[in-house]
């Protein structure tokens, strides 16, 4: 009988780190060993830091040619902490990836807009990544892309040094908004909520998908928001996000009355998650 | 399927040539029975009705170890550990054998299994008995169940007579050890017989699983936001022994032990009525609050693993019915929550 062990995490290599914000690190990794690695946008992977434990993060790339990978961490719990104190060089071990990613086929032909919240903006960025990358090879799978993306502080804003990128690629509209501006710090961009972006936003509801993950109190307000500028439930996705011991429908951690976010998500349409009777957002 | 009989005394040598191979089976241990390794002339138990203790302790350890690490500075090595556990697992009630298959539903099935539940439920061999006594608590009958069913076993023992046992050998491991002991087991007696014994066995009498369970599911669909959650949490002391007695509660977490360069990643029973069990680093917690937590058990049991699965999460084993401090158990819920009205009126 062959049976393939679900907890065994594989050696991964750390080949750069990038500081995004005081509190935030991203880790460019390889696996060691492992040769065949595939993942989605919006799928993640179960993190050992050895010694210390595991917890599930995603992946902030786009799938790469040259077999690396991204994980941008806030450094908030046990094992995120511990890693603040990784260099280039060091070995995690890594298990994945897991999950329902955001549905890339179903953006075929429709606009994109993608609002996102603080470490939220994560698991987005293999989206915009791959909606720029196939505009640049001219296939033109995908209509128009809008970004709304809110931080609490110009300086918790993550990927700054993409933004030029993702400004001046075809067909893109970045919005940016803080909940607040430090006194002397220059911004030039909007100060509020990220829905208050809304009214300068030119998606609209008929073209659209959405998708969204920030905090859950903020993704609430997106959704209701939308409903009401008349995007329907089945065009809205979001990205849940639940303790997991075990990333593959075993420990139970994640439930959500039927559905487990490990594996039904974390991504979810806003029209499947009507269904349950527990209330989400 | 095959019959068999086996003397009464010849247990015992079934029992000492089991326990060679690794014997699991219920121990008399200061004042209660329980399921522990069979080793050197320890006795077996044979007056109980249920092992505190489920069979789930065989093959969901309640803490087991799953890999070695060593970070050591010549390269990352990751070593898995085999499962360990006994061979055989001899007098477990039908209850206990039909959680099996259920657990199956969570461990050995869909896109990811677990290889350790998987080889433990590949190489031990399940050895049931017939339920002579029903308890006060028992209600396997509620879920389709009885003191004679032979669900998840692959052996089944039912007293003949004073002298002997009729023995249903079932599937590969139970043909399996039919034939590793011809010595012991005597002839089939005749098909009448059998017929009455089992028949007996599987229509005996269990009072407390009268309880009527058609269309729960359903009401609970209407019932995520009812005040019976809060109400029954109020006694609820969030001890866990509900979920840690029980033989189809599976809720685990992964943690490490190292020292040094040296350690293990470990998995553990968790349980969903703690609070840390679904808190996350950044401090949102969705179940902060003890309501939260009682719905979550008794959902899960009797609405979303029907949704998932078809069927209830329950063998109506009673452990939790004899164990809860509160009277907070499945029995009990089970009446209050058809006894209310599902649109929140009391």
């Amino acid at each position: 009988m062959t049976l393939i062990n679900p907890y065994k995490p594989e050696p991964a290599v750390i080949q750069a780190i990038r500081s995004e914000t005081p509190d935030t690190t991203t880790y460019t990794m390889k696996f060691r060993d492992l040769q065949e690695f595939s993942f989605e946008p919006g799928q993640f992977n179960m993190i050992t830091l050895f010694g210390y434990g595991e917890a599930p993060i995603s992946i902030s790339s786009a799938p790469s040619e040259d077999g690396t990978f991204e994980h941008t961490v806030r450094h908030v719990g046990n094992v995120t902490n511990a890693m603040a104190g990784l260099r280039e060089g060091d070995t995690l071990g890594v298990r994945g990836a897991y999950g329902t990613g955001w549905p890339m086929s179903q953006l075929e032909g429709q606009d994109v807009l993608i609002i996102a919240g603080g470490i939220g903006l994560a698991p987005l960025r293999p989206v915009i990544q791959a909606v720029i990358g196939d505009r640049r090879k001219g296939n033109g799978r995908y209509g128009s892309m809008e970004i709304l993306y809110g931080a609490r502080t110009p300086a918790d804003c993550l990927f700054k040094d993409d933004y030029e990128e993702w400004r001046s690629a075809e067909g893109v509209n970045l919005l940016l908004t803080v909940d607040a501006v430090p006194q002397g710090m220059d911004w030039e961009h909007n100060v509020g909520v990220v829905t208050a972006l809304f009214d300068q936003m030119k998606s609209r509801p008929a073209d659209t998908i959405v998708l969204t993950c920030g905090p859950e109190v903020m993704m609430k307000f997106v959704v209701r928001g939308l409903l009401e500028r008349g995007f329907s439930p089945d065009r809205l996705y979001l990205s849940l996000e639940r303790r997991m011991s075990c990333g593959v429908k075993k420990c139970g951690n994640c439930q959500i009355g039927s559905k487990f976010v490990c594996k039904d998500g974390p991504v979810f349409a806003y029209a499947e998650l009507m269904t349950l009777s527990e209330e989400v957002l | 399927m095959i019959y068999r009989t086996l003397k009464r005394e010849s247990m015992a040598v079934l029992v000492d040539r089991l326990k060679e191979g690794g014997l699991v089976a219920p121990v008399r241990e200061d004042g209660v029975v329980v399921f522990r390794p069979i080793q050197g002339d320890r006795e077996v138990a044979s007056d109980y009705i249920n092992p505190t203790n489920s069979v789930k302790d065989v093959f969901l350890p309640q803490t087991e170890s799953l890999f070695r690490f060593n970070t050591a500075e010549k390269g990352l090595e990751i070593e898995a550990t085999p499962p360990e556990g006994p061979k055989y697992v001899l007098g477990v009630r039908p209850c206990d054998a039909a959680a099996l298959e259920l657990l199956d539903h969570v461990f050995a099935e869909g896109q990811y299994t677990d290889s350790y539940y998987q080889r433990r439920r590949a190489e031990v061999t399940v050895i049931g008995v017939a339920c002579d006594q029903v308890g006060e608590s028992c209600f396997c009958t509620a879920f389709g169940l009885s003191p004679g069913h032979r669900r998840g076993a692959d052996v089944m023992m039912y007293r003949l007579d004073d002298e002997s046992y009729l023995v249903a050998f079932e599937g590969e491991r139970g043909h399996r050890l039919a034939e590793e002991y011809p010595d012991l087991f005597g002839e089939a007696p005749a098909e009448e017989t059998i017929e009455a014994v089992v028949t007996s066995y599987q229509s005996r009498e269990v009072p407390a699983g009268r309880v009527e369970l058609d269309g729960i599911t359903e009401k609970l669909d209407g019932m995520f936001e009812h005040p019976l959650w809060a109400k029954l949490a109020a006694r609820c002391l969030k001890c866990g022994i509900c979920t840690y007695l029980c033989p189809t509660c599976h809720c685990f977490c992964l943690d490490d032990e190292a020292l040094g360069y040296e350690g293990v990643r470990y998995r553990c029973w968790d349980s969903c009525m703690y609070p840390d069990y679904t808190l996350m680093a950044g401090g949102h917690n969705p179940r902060p609050e003890k309501a939260n937590r009682t719905r979550q058990r008794f959902m899960h049991k009797l609405n979303y693993f029907v949704h998932n699965h078809g069927e209830f999460q329950c063998v109506g084993c009673g452990r939790c019915v004899d164990k809860c401090p509160v009277g907070l158990h499945m029995l009990a819920v089970i009446y209050d929550i058809k006894g209310v009205d599902s649109d929140g009126g009391q």
